[in-house]
């Protein structure tokens, strides 16, 4: 299913490009965004971080407008380190073009990113299983799918691991951690 | 830093030879503006601003204490060591030809029916110069092959009155480095002969770009400077030309016309046949 979105969406894009854009756009208003997934705008963020400086790593991810329920979202912000430069960078993504690119106001010096990880419609469908109970309580919903590396699991913080925050009103968050490399649950709290 | 990437001779005969001939792609007209344009304010990266403090705290987790560095090494790129075997094959090559010829040499016209292994000699030849085509596409695939987001920028013209040329030109790209470039009399006649003089080539942003441009010098002091609003097309090389001719002190740096083309690796290798 999510392949078959994966697929879709560069159509559903161009199918936007030739109709002159969808009902209800006035000429001139931004594109609608097409929904992506995380990895969808991998390429064009290191093709544009390697020009800022050639050792810059992907240290962060998340998700920079609504989550759908597969997992997808109509923009990313990826963020970048430069050792040499000891700055971050970040770009954000939206309809497979940079929309944003701008140096990190305070000092964030995370690890790289394992290389290996699954993509975001994966993540959130591992983390669905533990959401269940909080999502048909409060209706709480997922608002934040993020990438990092060492962010939350204490017994091995060199992991790189999807968060996903839901969040439900009247009701504090649920955070769902999953280990990246495989789509395993590590971690849930509320909070 | 990142200019010194540029230093190894390919790239240079490269840019040279792109610059030098018509543009492959259609030119794009770069808007100039007089007014720095609003950048669109686009929240990101949201849920790390709001929770820094204890995202940061996590990386302590992962702190580790330096130690000095001893016997630090390069990572070795991995062409190199098959090009050390291309190298050997080469060199089986030329040995294999060696010993054919020497038993060539023994048995030469030794019967008519000899006649016969030239065709096998020559078909032996063929297949060598097969493996050493082999070896030459992935020399080319290797060094012209990956043509990343770059940007050269060449300046053409000067204003027909002398008084109206600026001293130099101050290039200012997106990661906010200016780069200056005088107009020096041997820039200025080969700008007056019609030539292009080239004054910027970095790696770029695949993305929407404003840059500024300061014309100084003479009647261009203190004079309103230019934003240049272009989008460097991803894995190509970007040329942006910058035309003084029609440069007038009135108009400040804005009476710069500015335009666009790129070239892609395999342009760059047929402007260079």
């Amino acid at each position: 299913m999510n392949a078959v979105r994966h697929l879709f969406a560069p159509a559903a894009a161009a199918a936007l490009l030739l109709a002159g854009g969808p009902r209800g756009v006035a000429a001139g208003d931004p594109p609608v965004a097409v929904p992506l997934s995380a990895r969808q705008g991998l390429d064009l963020v290191r093709d544009a971080a390697r020009a800022w400086q050639p050792d810059a790593a992907l240290i962060y991810l998340e998700n920079d407008e609504a989550l759908d329920a597969g997992g997808y979202a109509g923009r990313w912000g990826y963020l970048f380190y430069s050792v040499a430069e000891d700055a971050a960078r970040g770009y954000s993504v939206r309809n497979d073009k940079i929309v944003s690119a701008d140096y990190l106001s305070f000092a964030f010096e995370a690890p790289p990113l394992s290389s290996e990880w699954i993509d975001s419609d994966a993540a959130l469908s591992a983390a669905a299983k533990k959401a269940g109970d909080y999502r048909k309580e409060f209706g709480g919903r997922a608002t934040t799918l993020l990438l990092m590396r060492g962010g939350f699991d204490d017994k091995k913080p060199d992991l790189t691991t999807w968060t996903v925050v839901y969040t439900a009103d009247g009701a504090p968050s649920l955070f769902v951690v999953v280990d990246a490399s495989n789509g395993k649950v590590k971690k849930v709290w509320r909070g | 830093m990142r200019r010194a990437r540029f230093a190894w001779v390919l790239a240079v005969s490269f840019v040279a030879a792109a610059a030098a001939g018509p543009p492959a792609r259609g030119q794009v007209p770069v808007k100039v503006e007089r007014v720095k344009p609003p950048k669109e304010d686009l929240p990101t990266l949201r849920f790390l601003k709001e929770n820094r403090d204890f995202l940061r705290s996590r990386m302590d987790v992962l702190r580790q204490v330096p130690v000095e560095e001893r016997d630090t090494s390069a990572s070795l790129d991995p062409r190199f060591l098959t090009y050390r075997e291309m190298m050997a094959s080469l060199h089986a090559a030329d040995d294999t030809l060696d010993a054919q010829r020497r038993w060539e040499d023994a048995s030469f016209l030794a019967s008519v029916t000899d006649l016969g292994d030239v065709e096998s000699e020559l078909d032996l030849l063929e297949s060598l110069l097969d493996a050493q085509e082999e070896r030459l596409a992935g020399l080319e695939a290797d060094f012209l092959g990956r043509q990343e987001t770059a940007v050269v920028v060449v300046v053409r013209g000067l204003p027909e009155r002398a008084d109206r040329c600026p001293a130099a030109l101050q290039l200012t790209d997106e990661f906010g480095t200016p780069v200056q470039a005088a107009l020096d009399p041997g820039r200025t006649s080969a700008l007056r002969e019609g030539g292009i003089v080239q004054i910027y080539h970095d790696y770029a942003e695949p993305r929407e770009q404003t840059w500024e441009l300061d014309l100084t010098g003479g009647p261009w002091q203190g004079t309103d400077p230019a934003y240049l609003h272009f989008e460097p097309v991803r894995n190509a090389l970007n040329f942006l030309e910058l035309d003084l001719a029609a440069l007038d002190p009135k108009d400040g740096a804005a009476g710069v016309r500015a335009r666009t083309w790129t070239r892609s690796a395999g342009d760059g290798a047929n402007a260079l046949r």
